[in-house]
Order: structure tokens, then C-alpha cells, then sequence
């Protein structure tokens, strides 16, 4: 069982087979991408839960998670030209993340 | 109604007090350590959304914990008894088997959300949440139809593009 936070505050809960969205993220719209990171999030909790990756589970590696499932490397590579704001819009994702997956990026590189 | 703004002091309390929390309810609910633990997440969720006096916390979360692993468990044994839909939120808890074959299907189909339209995208990130069919039809103010036939063409555009039969 996990209580997942984002931004300093608590946005979901992840039991042993389910979890629940904190109301601030459940009553956010359809594709909101806010929502949608903290579903991949919670996938990690999940994942970490059923031993299927490494744990212990910590809000960072999950958040290295969801960039991973939602801004894939190859489909970052491809749009290249296209500004942070832009590949937030495009891949449905915070602008924070998007800065973020490109940093990482780069850190490889 | 919308829900009680967070205090800020949530991810404290969890630290202090979800260890004890299992143990409170694995001592007075007997079931299973996934009933448990599922209560015991009900319970932290319900504080999120209600907020209650922080004054009495642990026993609110005790009670409340305690409350659902009883709902969980009877929900169980109706299950295994034949008595509820196969389709049922819980019906995955009488075999760990199928809760992960479900899960890893899950798993798979949001690696490939960045392919897929937004709207498939929402619905399965939804299911792979947790979410059944009608609770996501519930949100998006589809029918459960609906809900159905967008994510069998999501997980077939998924199939295909992962070169699965």
C-alpha cells in the first residue's frame, strides 16, 4: 500500500490490486494531463507492488515511470523541432515533464 | 459537493501511521493480506476525499479500514459462492493469477499510450488504473457500451502495432 504524492501534495492511493485517485485529480476533465501522469504513477505503485520492478517505491522513481510510458524516446527523438510547450500539448503531459524527459535525455547523451 | 481541501499533512500521517494501520486491521478483520491491504488503501483514500478531525484520525482510519475488509471479504466469499457477476470489480481477488495477467495487460497497453488517440488513451490509463467499465462510463458520460467498444479498438491498435496476432 502506497500513498502517491506529486508537487507536495497527496494525489492517489494504491492498494494491493486497486487504486483511488485524490478528488483534486479525479475531478480533473478527460486526458487531463495531470490525470494522466498520476494514472502511469500509480501503474509504477502497482508494477512495485507485484515485484515486477525493483522497488522500494519512491514519488521520483515514479514519476521516472510515467515519463517513460508516456514520452517515449524514440517518439521525443522524432519531434526534436518542437518547443517543451508543444511536446507537453502533444503528448498530453505537464510542461514540467516535458523539460524534464528532455533533460534526461540530454543527461545520457 | 466538491471535496475538503487537502491540509498538507497527509503524506506525514501516512508515514506515521499506515504500518500500524495493517496491523490494527489484519488483528480484528480476518481475511486475507490483499483484503487487507485493499481496506486499508479504501481507508487513506477516504481521508483524502473527507478529511476528517485529525484529533481521532487513527481510530476513523481503524474504523473505517476495518469496515471495508469486512464489505471485502463477504463481497469475497459471495464470490466464490457464485453469487456475483464474474465481471465484478473484485472478482480478480479470488485469483492472483488473473489479477496479474490483467495488470501486465494493462501494463502493456499504456507503454503504447502516446500512439493512440486521447480519448482511447484516457480510457485505458482509466482501466489501467482500476477503474471498471462503469466507472469510467460514469466520468465520461459514456455507456458502458461504449466504454467497451473504445477499448477493444485501443487494445487491438496496440496489438497490432506491437506485431501480436
Amino acid at each position: 500500500m502506497q500513498l502517491l504524492s506529486y508537487d507536495g501534495a497527496a494525489v492517489a492511493v494504491a492498494g494491493a490490486t486497486r487504486v483511488w485517485l485524490a478528488p483534486a485529480i479525479d475531478d480533473l476533465p478527460c486526458g487531463d494531463p495531470l490525470k494522466r501522469f498520476v494514472a502511469a504513477m500509480c501503474l509504477y505503485a502497482l508494477d512495485v507492488r507485484l515485484e515486477l520492478v525493483p522497488g522500494p517505491y519512491s514519488d521520483q522513481r515514479a514519476e521516472l515511470y510515467a515519463r517513460c510510458l508516456l514520452l517515449s524516446d524514440r517518439a521525443i527523438a522524432a519531434a526534436a523541432a518542437l518547443s517543451d510547450a508543444e511536446l507537453a500539448e502533444r503528448f498530453g503531459v505537464a510542461l514540467e515533464q516535458a523539460r524534464a524527459k528532455r533533460g534526461e535525455l540530454q543527461t545520457e547523451q | 459537493m466538491s471535496a475538503p481541501t487537502q491540509r498538507g499533512d497527509e503524506t506525514e500521517l501516512f508515514a506515521r501511521h499506515h504500518e500500524m494501520l495493517l496491523r490494527a486491521v489484519a488483528r480484528q478483520a480476518s481475511a486475507p493480506a490483499v483484503v487487507i491491504e485493499d481496506a486499508c488503501g479504501f481507508a487513506w483514500a477516504q481521508l483524502l476525499r473527507y478529511q476528517p478531525q485529525r484529533d481521532k484520525i487513527v481510530g476513523w482510519l481503524v474504523t473505517v479500514a476495518v469496515r471495508e475488509a469486512w464489505k471485502l471479504s463477504a463481497r469475497q466469499r459471495a464470490e466464490l459462492s457464485g453469487e456475483l457477476e464474474q465481471h465484478d470489480r473484485y472478482a480478480h481477488l479470488e485469483d492472483a493469477g488473473v489479477a496479474l495477467e490483467h495488470h501486465l495487460a494493462a501494463r502493456e497497453a499504456l507503454r503504447a499510450l502516446a500512439e493512440l488517440p486521447e480519448r482511447q488513451a484516457h480510457l485505458l490509463a482509466r482501466q489501467a488504473a482500476g477503474f471498471s467499465h462503469e466507472e469510467i462510463a460514469a466520468e465520461t458520460g459514456d455507456s458502458w457500451r461504449t466504454v467497451d467498444r473504445q477499448l477493444g479498438r485501443a487494445r487491438r491498435k496496440i496489438r497490432e502495432a506491437g506485431g501480436e496476432s
